[in-house]
């Protein structure tokens, strides 16, 4: 937090130098981007991304502003304010950084910043930018905090026409985690990431890890539970409710660009022995075409989750008390949400100005009975996770 | 009045061909040879890639029919890429698009009394003195 009124205050202060300067229109730029997004889903079952059997404008539609000041040459300030509709979400100051642009090859950026976990993760808000109305919610829905505050550094060099870009970063986030819908309390004190994007012409491929350890979640009854077990001997089970391991998040994605088609996908892998972050292995494929203004695609997307949980080892029938702790222990591994999803999707999108486009998507939702399927809220156990979700939406940026 | 609908469909009809045929010219304010001299580079250039060359780009802002010839042409991306690809890049803090200007008139003032620059413009516009054409022929 230090860092960031730090940069609150930079801000403040070359604001007020820059305006008294006449070059304010060279040394701040602002932009931003905005999105209406409507959608419905065609049950009263279920919710998806919040959407229910009623159409709603209010789950996804956002407002953001953006400031760059340049200091000097070499040095920038940025700050972007997003305002969402959905109550669940914050709306605030999104991210705040300084960019220091070394020479042609290093850059470096300290401050709070979007968590690129993924292919499209830093402009997951900026639907501008992709083809989707929602990107896929099998590798994008999820298990993922949208920032965090530390530092970054690129550097980028390239060998005839392949362009190379590695960038590492490094930082803390304390926050709320989105468990697909749930909202948990939850501190990371170590976040490392390594992203190697390589690009060539309409080539782009980009692979990246990043390890979040050193974690404090709040969830109520945990700690406790995990003492418990830790009394009675079995601290194997214990540490199932301790945030003190790793989960890795790996990524692999190839896009192709022409003037008449696009293809792009994506695959992930989520590693964990934490009981609130799953296993993760999903992917999807877009294909598009482009005339005139219009593009249209088609997505499949899939997705499947385990927990590494170790078996139970603490023995039924010995004595009451461990009897209750091994049922307990069964009860709560047995209710971990699982996130098994196939889909299929078809959308169109039409550029009727060269910064604001109208877009138009139906999603076909195949889960698996029991399971959570990525729905945000299940209201009907009966509910067999098969859903069509459709959506609206307009885009603009500026 | 036969006549002077025939005369005014041929005239469109060699408008059209006319518009059909049009190019464009890469011109830049440097020293021949410290220009590039490959397409590729020049899509580099335009998109922000790394280069080894410190050429700023300047563009003109759709729509605009340099524009277009040079999106398909050079940068083999259609509009809506494009600007997708600059919304990502800007909006994610990585790079910020080429400067533009409505008309090729503004765009070539710039190019002319800033070193080290380049733009695109129809091949039929008069290039300035002390720029050099590095792609297209008037």
């Amino acid at each position: 937090m230090k860092t960031l009124n730090i940069l609150a205050i930079c801000l403040a202060c070359f604001t007020c130098a820059a305006k008294s300067s006449e070059t304010l229109s060279d040394s701040i730029g602002i932009s931003g981007f905005a999105r209406v997004v409507g959608g419905q889903l065609d049950t009263s079952k279920a919710e998806f991304q919040g959407y229910s059997n009623d159409f709603s404008f209010s789950e996804q539609s956002l407002f953001a502003l953006q400031a760059d000041i340049s200091i000097s040459e070499k040095l920038k300030l940025s700050g972007q304010l997003l305002g969402h509709s959905n109550d669940d979400r914050d709306s605030g100051l999104e991210w705040l950084y300084l960019t220091y642009e070394a020479s042609s090859n290093w850059s470096f950026k300290l401050g709070k910043l979007r968590t690129p976990f993924f292919r499209y993760s830093d402009v997951i808000d900026v639907g501008f930018a992709y083809p989707w109305i929602t990107p896929p919610e099998q590798v994008y829905g999820g298990f993922l905090f949208s920032n965090y505050e530390g530092l970054s550094t690129t550097y980028r060099i390239h060998f005839d026409k392949l362009n190379v870009e590695i960038e590492a970063y490094y930082g803390t986030y304390d926050g709320t985690f989105d468990r697909a819908g749930e909202e948990t309390a939850i501190e990371v004190n170590d976040i490392r990431g390594l992203i190697l994007g390589i690009s060539k012409g309409g080539f782009r491929a980009r692979a990246s890890a990043i390890v979040s350890s050193d974690f404090f979640a709040d969830i109520p009854g945990f700690q406790d539970f995990a003492t418990l077990l830790e009394l009675a001997g079995y601290t194997e089970n214990a540490n199932v409710f301790r945030f003190d391991s790793d989960a890795i998040a790996y990524q692999a994605s190839l896009q192709y660009d022409s003037l008449d088609y696009f293809v792009y996908s994506e695959i992930i892998k989520i590693e964990s022995d934490l009981i609130s972050v799953p296993e993760v292995n999903a992917y999807y494929i877009t294909i598009g075409h482009y005339f005139d203004n219009f593009q249209v695609f088609t997505t499949i997307a899939s997705a499947n989750s385990s927990n590494d949980v170790p078996t139970n080892q603490i023995p039924k029938g010995q004595s009451p008390q461990l009897t209750s702790l091994s049922f307990a222990y069964d009860a709560i591994v047995d209710n971990l949400p699982r996130y098994n999803l196939d889909s299929l999707s078809v959308g169109l999108r039409w550029d009727f100005r060269h910064n604001m486009s109208a877009k138009a998507e139906v999603t076909w939702l195949r889960g698996e009975e029991g399971q959570n399927s990525f729905y945000s809220e299940i209201k009907d156990p009966t509910f067999d996770r098969n859903a069509v979700l459709t959506q609206f939406a307009l885009e603009w940026v500026f | 009045m036969k006549i002077h609908t025939l005369l005014f469909a041929i005239l469109v009809a060699m408008f059209a061909s006319f518009a059909k045929c049009e190019e464009i010219m890469i011109v830049a304010n440097l020293q021949v040879q410290d220009a590039p001299t490959e397409k590729w580079q020049i899509r580099d250039i335009f998109m922000g890639k790394s280069s080894d060359w410190d050429i700023e780009p300047v563009g003109l802002r759709p729509p605009n029919t340099a524009r277009t010839i040079f999106n398909t042409k050079f940068i083999a991306l259609t509009e809506s890429r494009i600007q997708g690809y600059w919304a990502q890049m800007r909006f994610s803090g990585r790079k910020t698009p080429p400067k533009e200007f409505s008309s090729q008139e503004e765009a070539l003032s710039y190019v002319l009394s800033n070193k080290n620059s380049i733009t695109y413009i129809l091949s039929t516009a008069e290039v300035p003195e002390g720029l050099v054409v590095l792609f297209g022929e008037q």
